[in-house]
């Protein structure tokens, strides 16, 4: 067990690519630390890097305190799980997970000892003679779990690990993996691209997006204080609400207005998040579907806002209503290739030119709403601000949104 | 949908082919009868039926020609065969390999290089081959032998193997490298397992070549004790006469070892060209 820390590491590919850039993470000891970003991020390369599957174009990686650029694989002593499994096909599940044994010179009985142990771990006792091809997707999933800690190695590297398997058995291996890892306490990088993974499984969780890193921390963290809109629409689900607005200045203080209506702003946000600054300025206004508040429900002072109901989808014990606001919907540029990144499928539904801004609530199943409009609750305390054109999350100080220092 | 599938149309094609394998069976039926005839007779009723049957021919033939027996001519074929296909299985998959797995420019010149060993005609080169070879001592014995053959076939199966390679994935590499493998067990523990496939059209392919090849084995081999079984057959053919029952005679002798070994293995053939990589 030891940490893992990229200092400054990029990767450039031959034909010029930069697939990651600057990446600044450090992996503390024992720590469950989860990789996530969409398609082509630079996840699986950052993971390639540290395993040395990949050369590192500059920077400085080191496991448990020395720097292991040099290193072959071999030499880091680092177990990998791949997202195919990368299983031996025409060996059985034994000599599978002997293998990494076998090159460690240990003896027969010290590996046939440390083997049946990790089978026993996994459940695999009474598959061990069998071939790979003749197992299961989850039998084949614990297969390679096994190669990886019958070793007891510095660190578990994971490539989306879960990514072949159906929903339900997703759902259990990630339960798991996750026990195995709190288990064993090895140190643990853990790439994939499913959000509720990360959420649920990492101690920690690295958001990449385009080679570069865009904010670490706990998945409480994240989902609370996104640094920006990236890690803001890429974190929950359904995905937080964005709106563009403005901060304008009342009688009594600052009003966000979105589409012509205007909402006070509490004093203890203005103060915390640093508004005087903004006066007048074009923002994003980042509203969770959550802190939607049904017409009549909440505190009659909850400011609201005018919204039109256009359906919802049932999922017991909630449901999501689709609403839709009048007003220009956020087409920044960089808005614009945030939501492609997102959710591809969505991105490519956006009516063009269309003037209305499509956003979710998430309400209790109990109630039915009738299509029309609505006065909604917005809780302003959880509100999110953005600015306009960098996108970052506003009243956060610098340090707060890169970096990340232990656990 | 009837409980038989068997048809009309079936049973033509069935008898179709019936007789089709009878027609592929007519030159063994001469091979046989010729095989059996007494001397005068190849000449005189080569087609019919032997008026006497001679099973001393096989005792004749077994005897061989040049000093050498058939048997020896045998053994002696065998080493060329298996040498020749032992060599270039182990240095073809490991060139291949080198070829398939190196990402600089010279991956692809080494390829092409081997390719262009393919197209080229060996013929051209027999006498400085001739040459070289005997003043290396290399004339006359089965290891010249092998290793002209290796050096003739090791395009081919270069070729062979480094097309397989290509579409071999690297995972199975990777995952061995971060496993804690050294280079040379990666090979033969892991990549070399999974050629198997290629392996057996390999060594097919140029055991055939090699046992049944005539040409280069009359040049190099002709009159020494390490001749083989198609030069001692020749041996039957004279300046002046032709002794085509010891030739058909030896031919049946020779012929046995290979049916034996095709029945016995056709089956592991069948799945050596069928099967490919399966995890
Ligand atoms: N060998 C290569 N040569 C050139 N570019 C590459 C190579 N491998 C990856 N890339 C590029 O580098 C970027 C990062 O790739 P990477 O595989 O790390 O993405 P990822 O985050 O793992 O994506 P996914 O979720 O789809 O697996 C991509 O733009 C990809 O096209
Ligand atoms: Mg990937």
């Amino acid at each position: 067990m030891s940490s893992v820390v990229y200092n400054q590491v990029s990767k450039f590919y031959a034909d010029g690519t930069k697939a990651v850039d600057a990446l600044d993470l450090q992996i503390a000891e024992g720590e469950f630390m989860v990789i996530v970003g969409p398609s082509g991020c630079g996840k699986t390369t950052a993971l390639r890097m540290a395993a040395g599957l990949e050369d590192i174009s500059s920077g400085e990686l080191s496991i448990g305190g020395k720097v292991v650029n040099a290193l072959e694989p071999r030499d880091r002593d680092i177990a990998m799980v791949f997202q195919n499994y990368a299983l031996y096909p025409h060996m059985s599940v034994f000599e599978n997970i002997a293998f990494p044994l076998e090159n460690q010179k240990l003896s027969r009985e010290e590996i046939r000892k440390r083997v049946e142990g990790a089978a026993a771990i996994l459940g695999l006792e009474e598959h061990l003679g069998r071939r790979p091809k003749n197992l299961s997707g989850g039998q084949r999933q614990r297969v390679a779990m096994g190669r990886a800690i019958v070793r007891r190695p510095k660190a578990f590297l994971m490539d989306e690990p879960l990514s072949n398997l159906d929903a339900k058995l997703r759902v259990q291996m990630r339960a798991e993996i996750t026990r195995l890892q709190r288990q064993l306490g090895v140190t643990t990088l853990y790439v994939t691209h499913d959000q509720v993974e990360a959420m649920t499984m990492g101690h920690r969780i690295a958001v990449m997006r385009k080679g570069v890193l865009q904010q670490v921390g706990t998945p409480l963290e994240l989902y609370e204080r996104p640094s920006n809109i990236f890690v803001a629409a890429f974190v929950g689900s359904p995905a937080m609400n964005l709106l563009p607005a403005t901060l304008a200045a009342t009688a009594d203080g600052l009003a966000l207005v979105i589409a012509g209506q205007s909402l006070a702003l509490p004093a203890a946000l203005v103060m915390r998040l640093g508004l005087a600054r903004y006066r007048d300025r074009q923002v994003i206004a980042g509203i969770r579907p959550e802190h939607l508040v049904p017409p009549g429900e909440g505190a009659a002072t909850l400011p609201a806002l005018r919204l039109e109901i256009v359906g919802s989808e049932l999922i017991p014990p909630e449901q999501l209503v689709q609403l839709e606001l009048w007003t220009e919907p956020l087409r920044t540029p960089s808005a614009l290739d945030i939501v492609r990144d997102v959710d591809p499928v969505a991105a490519a539904d956006l009516p063009r030119g269309s003037s209305t801004q499509p956003l979710v609530a998430r309400c209790s199943s109990d109630r039915a709403f009738a299509n029309g409009t609505a006065d909604w609750g917005v809780v302003l305390e959880k509100l999110h601000l953005f600015d306009f054109e960098t996108g970052k999350a506003l009243g956060l100080s610098d340090s707060a949104s890169a970096g990340g220092h232990g656990r | 949908m009837e409980s038989t599938r068997y048809r009309p149309l079936a049973a033509v094609r069935e008898v179709l082919f019936i007789l089709l394998a009878l027609v592929w069976c007519i030159p063994f039926y001469y091979l046989a009868i010729v095989a059996v005839k007494p001397d005068m007779e190849v000449f005189t009723a080569p087609m019919s039926f032997p008026s006497t049957i001679v099973l001393g021919n096989f005792a004749e033939a077994w005897r061989g020609t040049g000093g050498v027996g058939l048997g020896e001519a045998l053994l002696n074929s065998v080493i060329v065969t298996v040498g020749t296909v032992s060599l270039l299985i182990f240095l073809g998959s490991l060139t291949a390999y080198v070829i398939a797995r190196n990402t600089q420019r010279i991956g692809g010149l080494l390829y092409v290089f081997f390719v262009v060993g393919i197209i080229l005609p060996y013929q051209m080169a027999i006498v400085p081959l001739f040459s070289s070879l005997r003043s290396l001592g290399l004339v006359g014995n089965q290891i010249g032998m092998i290793v002209l053959f290796t050096g003739l076939l090791l395009p081919m199966a270069v070729f062979l193997y480094a097309g397989f390679m290509r579409a071999l994935p690297h995972d199975y590499e990777e995952a061995a490298q971060v496993d804690g493998a050294g280079r040379g067990k990666i090979f033969f523990r892991i990549v070399f397992p999974l050629l198997r496939p290629v392996t057996a059209t390999v060594a097919i392919m140029t055991g055939m070549i090699v046992w049944n090849d005539f040409f280069l084995q009359l040049i190099f081999l002709n009159g020494s004790s390490a001749q083989t079984l198609p030069v001692a057959m020749y041996g039957f053919v004279g300046e002046f006469t032709a002794r085509w029952n010891m030739v058909f005679a030896a031919v049946c002798i020779s012929i046995a070892p290979i049916l034996a070994f095709y029945l016995f293995a056709q089956r592991r053939f069948m799945q050596g060209f069928t099967g490919g990589i399966k995890s």
